[in-house]
């Protein structure tokens, strides 16, 4: 190909990635340097400019869009260098975490390989594809406010954040939220006796299963009446302790445990009584035993800070 | 400026490291040029044969840059050849490149400093 002609073909490459206002200027420019340097290697070379001494020039001076990049005033980050990972992540996340709950339903109702196949397509025009709106709702949210930082950056000194004692206890938010325990336990423990003293149908709807309470509730009084015990004793230290931690996560997983045994069985004896609380019950037992894990690996991580750190024990 | 092991290798990465030194004084290379209007490949041989080779496409659209940015002046000549795009250091441009110089000599006498300890 003829030098000249690449040489444009190059030029129009990246006067067409630069702004309109600046294209026609930098392209003319451009054209005349690009010109006179592929002149000076051919006189160096000794020889007429070919294509191939042309395709090393232009190879050399840069991809069209890195070098339209190196004209244009600086742009603004849609997401920042730093923030690329988390942001792919909750990106990602989001996406998954959607597949995930529609996907299954997809092949648990197909009775067939071939139905599958169907419900597949049919999910995937809908549920699939249209959970794309979580990745194209968080480039907006990135894009508003990339461009809100670069007209109006903050010029706001960093300060330190509020060291919080995750230790210390208010008494008084204590003080309420025991009393607020006892009127709440006094409700719930009273249950059975009102259940079987009050009006039908109410009686034989919340009517309690006996086994459920022979067996399975009488394990409760005890573990409230020592888990209220222990918070006593917190709020007359006013802060926690290693010793009251460990003891308060001991409680946590014991309840936590109490409660999903409760869902494993009849707790009422009408049916259609007995389906919510269950659910909610091992959801409680869930959440409690998360956060019992959460708790242990505080602890251990409390414990490594204070190998280095005493004074944070 | 490049160092060799004694073995006569170059140790890994020195190039970019290289690189990076010099992209650090391109634009004060730049404007000391720019006392006298130059255009683009003009200032590029210049800077050349003084000891500063600068890629093409990193010279070319600097040069739009520090134009943009106010520190030079440009226009175009057509003189014993193709019109070309003549650029030359303003009023601003001529204070950067006062206060780079004494920046660079700074850091020139700090570094000489630093390195003269350590040989």
């Amino acid at each position: 190909m003829d030098p000249m002609t690449l040489i444009e073909s190059y030029v129009d490459d990246v006067a067409r990635r630069l702004p309109r206002r600046l294209r026609a200027d930098v392209a003319l420019e451009l054209r005349a340097l690009l010109t006179e340097e592929l002149a000076g290697r051919a006189s160096e070379a000794g020889r007429e400019p070919d294509e191939a001494m042309t395709l090393a020039l232009l190879r050399g001076f840069g991809a069209p869009a890195d070098v339209a990049a190196r004209y244009r005033p600086g742009g603004f980050s849609i997401v920042q260098p730093q923030a690329a990972p988390g942001f792919a992540l909750l990106c990602l996340g989001g996406l998954g975490l959607q597949w995930a709950l529609t996907l299954p339903g997809v092949f648990l109702g197909a009775a067939s390989a071939n139905e599958a196949a169907v419900r597949l397509g049919s999910w995937w025009l809908t549920g699939g594809l249209g959970a794309f709106w979580w990745p194209g709702f968080l480039v907006t949210i990135a894009i508003i406010a990339g461009w809100i930082t670069q007209r109006w950056p903050s010029h706001a000194e960093w300060a330190p954040r509020r060291v919080v004692d995750p230790d210390q206890v208010s008494r008084p938010l204590l003080s309420l939220g025991l009393a607020a325990w006892l009127v709440g336990a006094g409700i719930v423990l009273s249950l059975p006796w009102v259940a079987a003293h009050g009006p039908q149908p109410l009686a034989r709807i919340f009517a309690f299963d006996p086994a459920f309470l022979r067996w399975k509730a009488i394990w409760l009084p005890p573990l409230w009446a020592g888990h209220f015990l222990l918070y006593a004793v917190v709020m007359r230290h006013g802060r926690w302790r290693p010793l009251t931690r460990r003891v308060g996560l001991g409680f946590t997983l014991a309840i936590s445990l109490l409660c999903g045994w409760w869902a494993t069985g009849p707790i009422f004896t009408a049916p259609t009584t007995d389906g919510l609380p269950r659910v909610a019950l091992a959801i409680i037992a869930v959440g409690g035993l998360l956060g019992a894990v959460v708790g242990l690996w505080r602890e251990q991580t409390r414990l490594g800070r204070a190998a280095l750190h005493p004074a944070m024990m | 400026m490049v160092a060799a092991t004694t073995t006569g290798r170059r140790p890994d990465g020195l190039e970019k490291l290289d690189q990076e030194l010099r992209r650090g004084v391109v634009v004060l290379a730049v404007l000391t040029q720019l006392r006298e209007a130059q255009y683009g490949y003009s200032l590029r041989q210049a800077l050349a044969a003084n000891g500063m080779p600068i890629e093409e496409g990193t010279l070319y659209p600097l040069l739009r840059r520090l134009e943009g940015q106010g520190v030079l002046d440009s226009e175009w000549r057509i003189e014993d050849g193709p019109p070309r795009r003549y650029y030359r250091l303003n009023a601003a441009g001529a204070a950067l490149l006062s206060a780079l110089t004494i920046s660079w000599r700074d850091l020139n006498a700090v570094m000489d400093r630093l390195i003269g300890e350590g040989a």
